[in-house]
């Protein structure tokens, strides 16, 4: 059984020099985006959610990028497609990052980008928004996780 | 809920804001010659979360001829425990971000303005749910727990306005005096 998480910082986190690569990446005006209901794995997005775009991640090939463009937002929501994640804050950095908030038990949890790099487990079964009222475009990474997750939770 | 609508709206556009005592105590009026304060600001953060670019603030507002809506709306048994009350207004996109009210703990609340799909619901976060009170009845009052995690954003072109009287006690209490 696995215990009840929102979300873990786990203990891996990724390079600077991946972090800068998924940062050009993000920012290069040639990357293509897709829109949600674009994306043709079932297990990955929320398909009522057309307020962010995907790319997949060079560095990375298990993994999606994910765009929230400025002043756009997904609002609070349970995914209905996947349980878990990992998920990577990447652009904008520290306060410029609007956090991903979760809603758990009348208290808000937040995932931000204080700490560049830093990887999180993150449990999508708990209501959560993101809401990037911000002067940038916000980007992040993210890795679904379909199998066992006990061995992520050990880390 | 006519005459309500235009109370609001008209005092919304003369922007008479409440006094600070009236916070407190609704037996203060405010003056109509008051400008907007920071202190009536009553929910902008101190420290924001993050560098947002929308603002994070609601108003309220109050003249004593607003009284005939707690006479209309408020039960007999209930008036000896208000805290206070008044038009409250939320100006186009702006938020309150999702909280918990520190110094309230339940009120009854009557959304004014706009209606239906104009008026920007306010949003619980329940047992990992989401409910939305919204304005799709208008005249409808309602009693709400200040307890429970909520937020607004008004992303209209529209001031949103409703009518809030604030009591002193907690929800459950108020709720068995109804």
């Amino acid at each position: 059984m696995i215990p009840f998480f929102i979300f873990k910082k786990l203990s891996q986190r990724i390079s600077d020099d991946e972090m800068q690569a998924l940062a050009q990446q993000c920012l290069d005006p040639n990357t293509s985006w897709w829109e949600a209901k674009d994306i043709k794995k079932d297990s990955y997005v929320n398909y009522s959610d057309n307020s962010i775009y995907y790319s997949q991640a060079t560095i990375r090939p298990d993994a999606y990028l994910c765009k929230t463009p400025k002043n756009w937002m997904q609002p609070p929501h349970k995914d209905r497609g996947r349980d878990y994640s990992i998920y990577v804050p990447i652009y904008p950095d520290m306060h410029d990052y609007s956090p991903m908030t979760f809603y758990h038990d009348n208290e808000l949890h937040h995932i931000d980008n204080l700490d560049p790099g830093a990887m999180y487990l993150v449990n999508h079964d708990v209501m959560h928004s993101a809401f990037n009222f911000t002067d940038y475009d916000r980007f992040n990474l993210q890795i679904t996780i379909t199998g066992d997750i006990s061995q992520l939770l050990a880390l | 809920m006519m005459k309500i609508t235009d109370i609001a709206l008209s005092t919304f556009a003369k922007r008479n804001i409440i006094n600070r005592e009236a916070v407190e105590k609704s037996k203060y009026f405010a003056d109509e010659e008051n400008i907007e304060k920071e202190w009536c600001r009553v929910y902008q953060p101190e420290v924001p979360l993050y560098n947002s670019n929308i603002k994070q603030y609601t108003s309220l507002h109050w003249h004593e001829d607003f009284k005939f809506i707690s006479d209309l709306i408020l039960p007999e048994s209930l008036k000896e425990h208000v805290l206070a009350e008044y038009i409250n207004s939320t100006i186009p996109n702006t938020e309150i971000r999702a909280h918990i009210d520190i110094q309230r703990e339940a009120m009854i609340y009557l959304p004014i303005y706009p209606t239906k799909e104009n008026y920007m619901p306010m949003m619980y976060y329940h047992n990992n749910e989401e409910i939305c009170l919204d304005n799709y009845q208008p005249g409808q009052v309602y009693l709400c727990n200040l307890k429970i995690c909520h937020r607004v954003q008004n992303s209209t072109d529209l001031p949103r306005l409703n009518y809030q009287i604030t009591f002193n006690m907690p929800f459950e209490e108020i709720k068995c005096r109804m």
